[in-house]
């Protein structure tokens, strides 16, 4: 097939526009995404905007934005938080295209080992590496008394290291599935045109990756500057916005303040939603016209290849201590204080309960939401809907939001008739959905713009109606992006904590949040254990789709080398 | 079209099992709240087996329970709420909150100060807050545990001091309004700011000081006594004291949701709550129960700071305020 870049895209999508446009289905679908959208993301969210500028006698105030400003705490909350996003943001992205470049072109023994720990803390609830470096590396912890020094663990090292290893497998997913869709023959012709590996990264490489690695980095950010659990558990003194809102919430149910604080956490979301929505602009690469091709391993010459894998392997030595560590709280009676070898913290009915739960509402979350998600990133790239900013902005504020604050939101919205959701569980699906899908669309939107139009173009000159080309053309290519919605939403809702917090109910009650419970309480044999059970819980539904995956010939993961 | 039929395939299950669930929601079943996350599975079980009622609980800690029903209210999704704060438990009644149930016949010979003359909220037995300290880290300083809470004030404790922050934690709401109770206002404060100079961290719960001191993190904490006959028993080392000025207290209240749906097992569960059976139960926890019961933690009734649960629900707010503006870490 032949190989174009910078095709004359604008034009022909365009035309391809026109022909979309023709059909009633585009259209159907896209009113009922945009109810869906609407109801789960915007009402909820207008509902907390409009707490933020609630006066106590019905009217609107801006007293609360005025009381937030006024107060030094706060302000340094901000800066805080915005230097996190920042170092957070910087350091996982090294890392993560560090990781992936080893993993799509480096050694072949060192790609599967290092993807497989790479991708490791996904299925860990976040809050989870945060006690596990307590017990590493806590004022008493391991390291401390094998080194006999004290570690400054609870500040920004605690922060930044537990939130590096809670963020960095998806950043590394999302910039691994941009560099594996990036065609060899490129790199392949430059080498053998005489480019050294540097050129390569430098003219090749890292400018067609760039557009992907920015939304890694989007999100990374959007992520880093929600996080509730790691800068409550490590942060010691240091305040940051989201454990602010959520504490205003939990502490004082002031709701109002909550949300001004919220409103503050969008703007630098925002900003940097619309930068890079603009800067993205007419900067789209095109280098594969169908699935990706195997990359050959490359000759990483030795000063790169360490300046690769000593950070990796510094990574991958913190992922393992972490689980090493959880593992041993799991099966001992006290861990560090009584070592003897017990089960009894695996037998716990409500706990048990709770996962089983966790389980069922991930599925149907994951499926839902990787369905919405590639369907809108369809209609966002390739079909004439005149809000298509809105509806990709719409699921991003979804996204951006810190979980508490889509929590409250949806207490706020669906507590009372006609749609009285809470307490149910499918209170607790739609809104993981709602708050995941944008990883779906992010990562449909990504390869529909891998994706050359021609393709679709192709296929409609040879008279496939749009129902047939969707089928035959698109799918199939975008398989892996339903992929990677699926696995997103359905990994997050087994772990996410800060929204769920507030919507689970007795008897409703979701792992991550029981979890979360007993690691407060301190008791850390049982969150262990349960984290233990949590986590080989994914393991086996992952190794029944992958089943499922081979029974069905479906793409559920996305085609390695 | 191999893909579209699993994709349909998938679709299919996950509606079902979304359906299943969604209605697999048993009748005669009580959904509870609680803030008594120590016992709550303990709790659940005892509810369920005594009263014939399946009882499903949800944990929350003192500030997320309330925030929680503030949120909800009118339709509260819980029929019970089994132990949280009294202040919270007032000002609910002053709200309309709570279904009396007059005179349950477990309770007629609990003393009148557990249970509402309007018979909304029944006081299952209180939590106090205790001193703990690490025998090991105390050992090697050559240090005593302190017997007087202004003993806190010497330099010497200064960076190795743990207490919880009232903006989370219901416990260290019953702190701070504890001293402010027994010293005055003004002095109370005074002596919070002393104690300010010398503590490393305000946690956010009020069990984690324990945890804390348990696992050599600091030297001494200020902690809820709730877990502390379990790690005691679970080899922790630590010392917990109740130094002679006293303890404060708050109660652990149970009251009936307005407008449940269940109010016939409900009731069966408030009244359960006052038999001789769940007393001597919550008992060996370490709570001091409405009943007189074998307690681990407390073989003699301890000397108690006197605190009004009245003024703990009016001065909820102002406890609050000052202390963020007293000791919020910028």
């Amino acid at each position: 097939m032949p190989t174009e870049l910078l095709l004359d895209r604008p034009a022909r999508l365009r035309d391809l526009r026109a022909r979309v446009r023709v059909g009633a289905l585009p259209t159907a679908l896209t009113l009922l995404l945009v109810a869906w959208l609407l109801t789960f993301i915007a009402v909820p969210v207008v509902l907390v905007l409009a707490r933020s500028v609630a006066a106590k006698d019905g009217g609107i105030t801006l007293a609360h934005f005025a009381a937030f400003f006024g107060k030094a705490y706060f302000l340094r909350s901000l800066t805080n938080t915005l230097i996190l996003g920042t170092s957070v943001t910087a350091l996982v992205m090294g890392l993560g295209f560090a990781l992936a470049y080893l993993v799509t072109r480096g050694p072949r023994v060192l790609r599967w080992p290092l993807r497989a720990l790479t991708v490791a803390p996904l299925v860990a609830p976040p809050y989870l590496f945060g006690l596990a470096l307590i017990i590493l590396g806590g004022r008493r912890g391991f390291i401390a008394q094998l080194l006999n020094t004290q570690i400054p663990l609870y500040g920004w090292p605690g922060v930044i290291v537990s939130q590096v290893l809670s963020f960095l497998p998806l950043a590394f997913l999302m910039i691994e599935n941009v560099l594996e869709s990036l065609d060899p023959n490129l790199e392949d012709s430059a080498c053998d045109l005489g480019a050294g590996e540097m050129d390569l990264l430098r003219t090749i490489i890292v400018p067609l990756a760039a557009p992907g690695v920015l939304k890694a980095a989007l999100l990374t950010f959007g992520l880093a500057i929600a996080d509730f659990g790691n800068p409550a558990l490590l942060g010691g003194d240091l305040s940051f916005l989201a454990p602010d809102a959520f504490l205003m919430i939990t502490g004082e149910w002031n709701t109002e303040m909550a949300s001004v604080i919220s409103v503050v956490l969008l703007v630098p979301s925002l900003a940097i939603f619309l930068a890079q929505h603009y800067w993205l602009k007419g900067k789209t690469y095109t280098t594969v016209s169908g699935s990706p091709a195997a990359s050959e391993e490359r000759r990483i010459g030795p000063w790169l290849l360490i300046a690769l894998v000593v950070p990796c392997l510094a990574y991958v030595a913190a992922v393992v201590a972490s689980y090493g560590v959880i593992i041993l709280g799991a099966f001992t009676k006290l861990v560090g204080i009584d070592n003897t070898p017990t089960l009894e913290h695996l037998v716990r009915d409500v706990g048990l309960d709770a996962i089983w739960t966790s389980v069922k509402v991930s599925l149907v979350a994951g499926v839902v939401a990787a369905l919405l998600g590639t369907g809108l990133a369809y209609l966002c790239t390739r079909t004439e809907i005149r809000l298509r900013g809105f509806l990709e902005f719409i699921t991003l504020i979804g996204f951006a939001l810190p979980g508490t604050v889509m929590g409250i939101g949806y207490l706020l919205a669906f507590n009372r008739p006609p749609l009285l959701l809470t307490g149910t569980v499918g209170i607790l699906a739609l809104n993981m959905i709602a708050r995941f899908l944008a990883v779906g669309v992010e990562a449909g939107v990504s390869k529909l713009h891998q994706i050359d139009v021609s393709l679709e173009e192709a296929s409609a000159d040879l008279g496939a109606g749009v129902l047939t080309t969707l089928r035959r053309i698109v799918l199939p290519l975008m398989s892996s992006a339903f992929a990677a919605g699926f696995l997103f939403t359905f990994m997050q809702s087994m772990i996410s904590l800060s929204a769920a917090i507030f919507l689970v109910a007795p008897g409703r009650l979701l792992a991550s949040v029981y979890i979360f419970n007993r690691a407060r309480e301190g008791d850390m044999g049982i969150a262990c254990a349960m984290s233990v059970i949590l986590i080989a819980s994914v393991a086996v539904c992952l190794w029944g789709l992958s089943l499922l995956a081979r029974r069905t010939g479906l793409r559920i993961f996305a085609a390695r080398t | 079209m191999e893909h579209i039929r699993s994709a349909i395939r998938i679709l299919a299950v996950g509606l079902l099992v979304g359906w299943g669930v969604g209605s697999a929601r048993a009748a005669e079943e009580v959904r509870i709240y609680t803030y008594m996350l120590p016992i709550q599975e303990g709790l659940t079980k005892v509810l369920t087996e005594n009263t014939g009622v399946q009882v499903k609980t949800l944990g929350l800690s003192g500030g997320e329970l309330w925030a929680r029903i503030q949120a909800e209210k009118p339709n509260i999704g819980a029929d019970v709420i089994f132990g949280f704060g009294p202040g919270p438990a007032i000002l609910g009644k002053r709200e309309g909150l709570w279904a009396p149930y007059a005179d349950p016949p477990a309770w007629r010979d609990i003393h009148a100060r557990y249970k509402d003359k309007d018979w909304t909220w029944f006081d299952v037995g209180t939590s106090c807050f205790v001193l703990v300290g690490n025998k090991d880290l105390l050992a090697k300083k050559g240090y005593k545990m302190p017997e007087s809470w202004f003993d806190l004030l010497d330099p010497k404790w200064k960076g190795e001091i743990v207490m919880p922050s009232p903006v989370t934690s219901g416990t260290a709401f019953m702190i701070n309004a504890a001293f402010v109770q027994l010293l005055g206002w003004e002095k109370g404060w005074e002596f919070l700011e002393k104690l300010d100079k010398n503590v490393a961290q305000y946690t956010k719960s009020g069990n984690a000081p324990l945890e804390q001191v348990g696992r050599g993190e600091y030297m001494l904490g200020l902690a809820s006594d709730e877990n502390v006959p379990q790690r005691l028993q679970q080899g922790f080392p630590i010392y917990w004291t109740a130094p002679k000025e006293g303890l404060g207290y708050e109660g652990n209240i149970v009251t009936i949701v307005k407008g449940t749906r269940q109010l016939e097992a409900a009731k069966k569960i408030v009244n359960f709550a006052g038999t001789e059976k769940f007393q001597r139960w919550l008992a060996q926890f370490g709570y001091l129960t409405a009943r007189d019961a074998p307690n681990p933690l407390y073989p003699t009734k301890p000397k108690l700071i006197d605190y009004s649960y009245e003024w703990a629900a009016d001065n909820h707010a102002r406890v609050i305020e000052t202390w963020k503006e007293k000791f919020l870490r910028k």
